[in-house]
């Protein structure tokens, strides 16, 4: 689990530029294209999403803010434009469930881990010295 | 595995089934409006003439406001009862249609050989139907005098629509 | 006639379907030999049923009969050949049609394979996979009937989705994942007959194995054969979109994934088996939850099909399978109880729960951002949208830990780990890791994301090496001679073929995961209006418009604008992309044009054009290592043909 911070920490920190023509393509890629199927205005060949592509463009180049573009689209379109949904209120949970199945899950996997049953007396089944050979073979890898 | 662990299992699963059931429901196509209730975005639009207008400039008076485009099967549908209610409200309430993503050639030859009983009107760059939320067509919005969006109707209209949506808006009925 | 044939075989397969089902399980309840040979007599029935009422339908599609609804759905006097056998899975009811068929084969395969064998479970697993079958034929007779006639008949059809008919990679991508998909359906019915038999031998696990690695690899290729397909056609210079659907064919291939591990800690060390079988279980109810959002048209996305109502008799199905599993998983998996035990923190077997732990995060993950809208939306009445930037976002970290898991696990041995051998083991690669991580810095790459998964990604490839070589070069002497030293790496080779086959489809992963990381960070993108003799420069390409062509075929309409590529002052020849009209829709469907450079792709899409010609707005992307997706299909195949190899016939069961 040790893993799992420096890997989060890592994907924060990517940097971002504050070229217009990229912060367009940037946030271009978390609108999503109303006329389409789930896709980002950015990616979207429908004249519909290169009209709102233009305008993210003209916004980004008179110097507006990544956040003052979105909350543009989102006064329009409401919150189902964002493709990124914001981290606030209920949708949280699709950060927190995920990492809390993962610590939860490493957690129990360390307790079955930990736990030190005493292996329990069996009976070789009686069977044929070959066959089992031949199993093995079979099947270990 | 035991009868715990089935409980447990079942209790996170079975809600998903409720949830995947319960959205039979839902239309995954629509888009919400958020503009209800709320100012009209100006627009600045331009006439099929070509002449520079803007929805600002309409207020005073109520506006049915129909983006509209001749590929579209429902606009076409919805053209003629449009034409009716525009002559009928006559000059208590103004209709205007905005041409959606589309030539304005070919929205010309269509009003020429269907009629064109109100203000046809073109949006460059489809800004006044970024400013709307537009989504698809037809979209019909109701503004009030005040220049206050009133209601969103996505899909066609019908003459019981306009008649429940325009009456509030002081418009009256029709003739 | 053709419907009447339809309807017969269809009828005839139900009926075989259910009849199978029901006696299967008294036959496997009593062991009675004579009840198994009649579950298999009902098997082979359904399958040629199943499989002919395919023929049918093909056939009613190359005559163009429209008095066949399906046929008058999809089909049209001006497609070409190809397009309409391709129309057979192109809508809903030909589609599941297309899968009962599949089933129908797969069923028919699997019975044949292990005819006169594993004769204690056989009877189970038939009447599991038969009922699954009886389901998908209750949909074809009822609610989603293809041959249902029609009168008066149509002269003329609207001929399939656009999209469809766009790539020759549409025949081959949607089989390949309907295989796949429909093939896991026999693991599924393998596991669900260990537990009802109450027990699960050894010679049960290889068809176990064998049968998930089949569909685990078709799964596999859909995918990736979906993702070029959609690079090569859609024409926004991605491959993966996030959409519901894609989604849905990346839950199953999680979970089989992380099944196809815990079955070697299942094998070496003789624990998890409720957890194993748990998984080909998981697995398979999540293709009945893909093929159910694909076409109960609660989610809007590319693939769906039109609406229709079969979504609450499917919804139903998913309920019954689910209580079914549990049930029985509940009421009968302590008969299968674990022998053996676990080995210390440090241990092979904890970076295999480790993967399975990280593979199940990611399922649920995926699972979770899919229906999370419909989640707002029924307790909040809130319409949210769900897409690439949270999935990336969640993806990254996950992808990376199991390169890390694939690079670390190989290295640990079974039991308890001796850190300084652990040590030693790990020289090498983390060499390699660091020489990589110099070297991107000194190439001058800053991006952390992308740094971490190249040096990652190179720490699992030298494993992934290593563990080859070991395997192959295992006791080989020069001092024997040339001849007994191949013969012995031939040896090797067999007898160690599932542990390379792992690591060569470990490498192609790594190749995948590279392109993924190099592709999403470092592609350049460039969008503009274009006179003739005007160019567009991306980085050190050019491409410069020269005219525009416009085509007539039979079905459709295409306008292509000619680019000259050139590279530096070296032309490179011209790109081509086009658009295509087609009569039945109005948005034109592109057609990008890509040239692979040495490792990158110079992408054009044409977005629109003047008709005169005299200007066209190109989009263009430079896309470094894309190519390695596809190349990565080799590795992949090939390493799990290996593994998946039968050396000899398998075993007699082992009689307690």
């Amino acid at each position: 689990m040790s893993l799992t911070l420096p890997l989060v920490a890592l994907c924060l920190a990517q940097g971002e530029s504050q070229d217009p023509a990229l912060v367009a393509e940037r946030i271009g890629s978390t609108l999503r294209c109303p006329v389409c199927q789930g896709m980002p205005i950015a990616e979207s060949p429908s004249q519909m999403a290169q009209d709102m592509m233009k305008r993210v463009r003209e916004m980004a180049a008179e110097g507006k803010s990544e956040a003052e573009i979105v909350d543009y689209f989102v006064g329009r379109y409401g919150e189902w434009v964002q493709l990124d949904p914001p981290k606030q209120g209920m949708n949280l949970l699709l950060w927190i469930l995920p990492a809390g199945a993962l610590l939860a899950g490493g957690a129990a996997l360390l307790l079955l881990l930990r736990r030190r049953r005493p292996v329990p007396p069996v009976a070789p089944p009686k069977v044929d010295a070959e066959l089992v050979a031949r199993i093995r073979d079979e099947v270990e890898p | 595995m035991k009868w715990r662990n089935v409980a447990i299992v079942a209790a996170i699963i079975l809600p998903l089934l409720v949830l995947l059931a319960v959205s039979f429901r839902f239309d995954p196509r629509a888009v919400p409006s958020v503009l209800a209730g709320r100012p009209a975005p100006a627009c600045d639009l331009r006439t099929l003439e070509g002449e520079a207008t803007s929805l600002a400039a309409l207020r005073g008076k109520p506006v049915v406001l129909n983006f509209w485009s001749t590929w579209c099967v429902p606009c076409v549908a919805e053209h003629a009862l449009l034409q009716q209610a525009a002559r009928s409200w006559g000059s208590r309430v103004q209709f205007v249609g905005v041409v959606y993503q589309d030539e304005p050639e070919a929205a010309r030859t269509y009003l020429a050989r269907h009629g064109s009983a109100y203000l046809q009107v073109l949006d460059d760059g489809s800004r006044c139907a970024i400013d709307f939320g537009v989504a698809g067509v037809p979209e019909t919005f109701f503004i009030d005098a005040a220049g206050v969006v009133t209601h969103k109707q996505v899909g066609p209209v019908d003459a019981g629509l306009l008649r429940r949506h325009l009456a509030p808006l002081g418009a009256g009925g029709p003739p | 006639m053709n419907s009447i044939l339809g309807h017969l075989l269809v009828h005839l397969g139900l009926g075989a379907a259910g009849f199978g089902l029901v006696l299967g399980l008294i036959a496997g309840f009593r062991q009675s030999p004579r009840g198994l040979r009649w579950t298999e007599i009902a098997a082979y029935v359904f399958s040629a049923a199943l499989i002919l009422a395919n023929l049918v339908m093909i056939w009613a599609l190359l005559s163009h009969d429209f008095s066949v609804s399906y046929v008058a759905k999809v089909g049209s006097r001006s497609s070409p050949t190809w397009v309409t056998v391709v129309s057979l899975w192109s809508s809903l009811e030909g589609s599941l049609l297309f899968w009962a068929g599949v089933l129908g084969a797969f069923i028919a395969l699997f019975t044949i394979s292990s005819r006169g064998r594993f004769r204690d479970y056989m009877a189970f697993a038939l009447a599991i996979s038969l009922g699954v079958a009886a389901f998908f034929t209750l949909l074809l007779a009822g609610p989603a009937d293809p041959f249902a006639p029609i009168s008066p008949v149509p002269a003329d059809g609207p001929g399939p989705n656009p999209l469809l008919q766009n790539h020759l990679l549409m025949v081959l991508h949607p089989p390949a994942l309907y295989l796949g998909y429909v093939g896991l359906t026999i693991p599924y019915a393998i596991a669900m007959a260990a537990v009802l038999r109450g027990k699960l031998g050894e010679g049960w696990l290889v068809p176990l194995r064998t049968w998930t690695l089949g569909p685990w690899i078709l799964l596999t290729v859909g995918i990736i054969l979906g993702g070029w397909w959609a690079y090569e056609v859609l024409g926004w210079g991605g491959y993966w979109a996030w959409d519901p659907v894609e989604n849905a064919s990346l839950l199953p291939w999680l979970a089989a994934t992380g099944y196809l591990h815990s079955a070697i800690v299942h094998e070496r060390r003789r624990v998890l088996k409720v957890w194993t079988l748990s998984l080909v279980v998981v697995a398979f109810l999540l293709t009945l939850l893909g093929t159910f959002m694909t076409r109960s048209g609660i989610f809007n996305s590319v693939h769906a099909f039109a609406q229709s109502d079969i979504g609450p008799v499917f919804l139903a199905f998913i309920a019954v399978a689910l209580l079914f599993s549990l049930g029985a998983l509940a009421g009968r998996g302590h008969l299968l109880e674990s022998e053996g035990r676990l080995g210390g923190v440090l241990s092979r077997e904890t970076s295999f729960l480790l993967n399975n732990l990280v593979l199940l995060v990611f399922t649920f993950t995926v699972l979770l951002g899919t229906i999370y809208p419909l989640l707002t939306e029924a307790l909040q009445g809130r319409k949210v949208s769900v897409g690439e930037p949270y999935f990336n976002q969640m993806a990254a970290p996950l992808g990376l830990m199991l390169v890390f898991l694939m690079g670390v696990g190989p290295a640990l041995p079974w039991g308890r780990a001796d850190l300084r051998r652990l040590a030693g083991g790990l020289g090498p690669p983390v060499a390699g890791a660091l020489v990589t991580l110099i070297a991107t810095l000194a190439l001058g790459l800053r991006e952390p994301l992308p740094l971490a998964t190249f040096a990652l990604s190179v720490f699992a490839t030298v494993v992934a090496l290593r563990e080859i070589g070991a395997t192959i070069l295992a006791h080989c002497q020069t001092s024997a001679g040339a001849a007994a030293v191949l013969q012995r790496m031939a040896h090797n080779l067999v007898a160690g073929r599932r542990r390379i086959g792992g690591h060569v489809v470990h490498l192609g992963v790594v190749m995948i995961v590279v392109a993924i990381a190099a592709s999403s960070s470092y592609k350049q993108v460039g969008e503009s209006a274009l006179g003739i003799g005007q160019s567009l420069t991306l980085g050190d390409f050019r491409l410069t418009y020269l005219r525009t062509e416009g085509r007539e075929d039979p079905h459709r309409f295409s306008v292509a604008a000619h680019l000259a590529l050139s590279r530096g002052e070296t032309p490179l020849g011209e790109l081509a992309p086009r658009l295509n009209f087609y009569a039945t829709q109005r948005e034109p469907v592109g057609a990008p044009a890509v040239r692979a450079v040495r490792g990158r792709d110079v992408y054009a899409s044409l977005l629109s054009f003047e008709n005169d010609g005299s200007q066209v707005v190109i989009k263009a992307f430079v896309n470094p290592l894309v190519s390695w997706l596809w190349w990565s299909l080799p590795l992949l195949c090939g390493g799990t043909l290996l593994a998946a190899w039968p050396r000899r016939r398998a075993l007699p069961e082992v009689k307690r």
